[in-house]
């Protein structure tokens, strides 16, 4: 699809190839048919211009859009979605826009750190992180029921959000040989994640299978992560020793 | 239809009043059902069974659960009065500064409620930090962080201010100070003196008796 507007719009997108948040942003671009340049960013040694264009986190994604910077991926696929009205990544109605909002932030603040922990788990915090990541996936196999999609017959932004469990935990759990997403668990889930990993929004930005399964050896369980996931995920291992 | 809007709230849970305050700031008329947290009515479980949390806005018999959405709903539902900026870049903006408020400010300021003794110095700076990049990168020489007029990130700032505020008492040390965060600090004032607002505060003794309570009780 060419570029929409009447003069060539400048989208570019700093990235870096694992990170399932940049990910989204990639998708949703895709679906909008929005032609962007990406640039690969080298995490231990950030570029100035990502310094530069988000100064409070300096981590990507950040979408620069005719010179201007978003940063934080959820902030970014609602500017997408507002900026560029075709095929829309949100419903219309208001009440099903919140719907699909609750069920984005869930995969984002519940799914996804679970299922990150049993990659990074040592073998006396497996059980326990993996019991934690059936139960979120048993929330979110739930709430998909029949429907094809969340978002119902075409992706939308809670598929979107959920690309880390749609095709790359997939691949890492293969590698690792690590038992947590399974078709006997979650037969809706698999089928979601066969169909979605299909569709050609996401088919375009893949990261390859054997270049993925290279960055998680079995060597890495238990140990450092890259600093880009780490701090977003210390207040997520953290948590207060009470809630209010 | 049911056009009733109810909310479930607790009278100390922070989020309860960036919903209030959005609602009262829209003249919106609402019940307010008050819910007893250790004792959850089944209607609440039924509205929230994923988190059981407050706050849960009701509308024509439909709930609506997290705060943020919540928010991001009653925008879209009474656009009048906005409490968020119509062009996509400045809404991503204060997007922006709404998430580091319910993420990096809520931390940091759990933290510094939590910790003991030893660290809660070290938290309380943690906590100044967070705040100086707010005064001088989101508020910087504006009024109110919305601009001449108070928006969502108004609201999410000063619910956390509201809770700076209890928790320096509860704890013991002062982070927002007018030396320190001058131009925060004369927002803090400025904001409380907006009608609304002024009528819709948590009551601050009961909030530190309270909270005093919780710290040296979690149980």
């Amino acid at each position: 699809m060419s570029s929409r507007g009447s003069k060539m719009e400048e989208v570019k997108l700093f990235g870096y190839w694992v990170s399932p948040f940049c990910r989204s942003v990639e998708i949703a671009l895709n679906i909008k048919g929005i032609q962007y340049e990406y640039i690969e960013e080298d995490l231990t040694n950030k570029s100035p211009q990502l310094l530069q264009y988000n100064p409070v986190y300096k981590k990507i994604p950040v979408l620069l859009h005719n010179g201007k910077p978003i940063v934080e991926s959820m902030v970014i696929l609602e500017y997408i979605d507002e900026t560029w009205k075709n095929n829309p990544i949100l419903p219309e109605d208001p009440f099903e826009k919140a719907r699909a909002r609750f069920w984005a932030n869930f995969v984002d603040q519940k799914c996804f750190p679970a299922l990150w922990k049993t990659i990074w788990s040592t073998s006396e915090q497996y059980e326990q992180n993996k019991a934690e990541a059936l139960e979120r996936l048993k929330v979110l196999e739930n709430e998909l029921g029949g429907k094809r999609f969340f978002g119902g017959d075409s992706i939308g932004m809670v598929d979107i959000v959920a690309n880390f469990i749609g095709f790359s935990f997939r691949t890492i759990q293969e590698a690792l040989k690590l038992d947590v997403f399974t078709e006997d668990n979650f037969p809706k889930l698999w089928e979601w994640a066969e169909n979605f990993a299909n569709c050609s929004p996401v088919k375009k930005c893949l990261p390859p299978q054997d270049k993925l399964i290279a960055n998680f050896p079995p060597a890495y369980m238990g140990k450092t992560l890259v600093s880009s996931f780490q701090s977003r995920l210390q207040l997520q291992f953290h948590p207060p020793a009470a809630a209010k | 239809m049911d056009k009733e809007v109810k909310l479930h709230g607790f009278w100390s849970s922070p989020y309860v009043y960036w919903v209030i305050w959005a609602l009262k700031l829209k003249g919106i008329e609402y019940d307010y059902i008050e819910e007893d947290l250790p004792n959850k009515s089944e209607l609440l479980l039924r509205y929230n069974p994923v988190y059981k949390k407050v706050p849960v806005l009701v509308h024509a018999g439909k709930p609506i659960s997290e705060s943020p959405v919540i928010l991001e709903y009653i925008e879209e539902v009474w656009p009048h009065n906005p409490l968020l900026p119509k062009d996509p870049y400045e809404r991503s903006v204060a997007r922006f500064w709404i998430n580091f408020a319910t993420d990096k400010v809520r931390s940091a300021l759990l933290s510094f409620f939590w910790e003991g003794e030893d660290g809660k110095k070290e938290a309380a700076e943690q906590m100044f930090d967070l705040l100086k990049i707010s005064e001088e990168q989101a508020l910087g020489d504006k009024k109110f962080f919305g601009g001449n007029s108070i928006n969502m990130v108004d609201l999410i700032f000063a619910l956390f201010t509201c809770w700076i505020q209890t928790t320096e008492q509860v704890v013991g040390i002062k982070v927002l100070e007018p030396s320190r965060l001058p131009r925060l600090h004369a927002w803090v004032n400025n904001f409380k003196e907006e009608p609304i607002i002024k009528e819709n505060l948590p009551d601050s003794e009961r909030m530190v008796e309270h909270y005093t309570r919780i710290r040296s009780n979690p149980n």
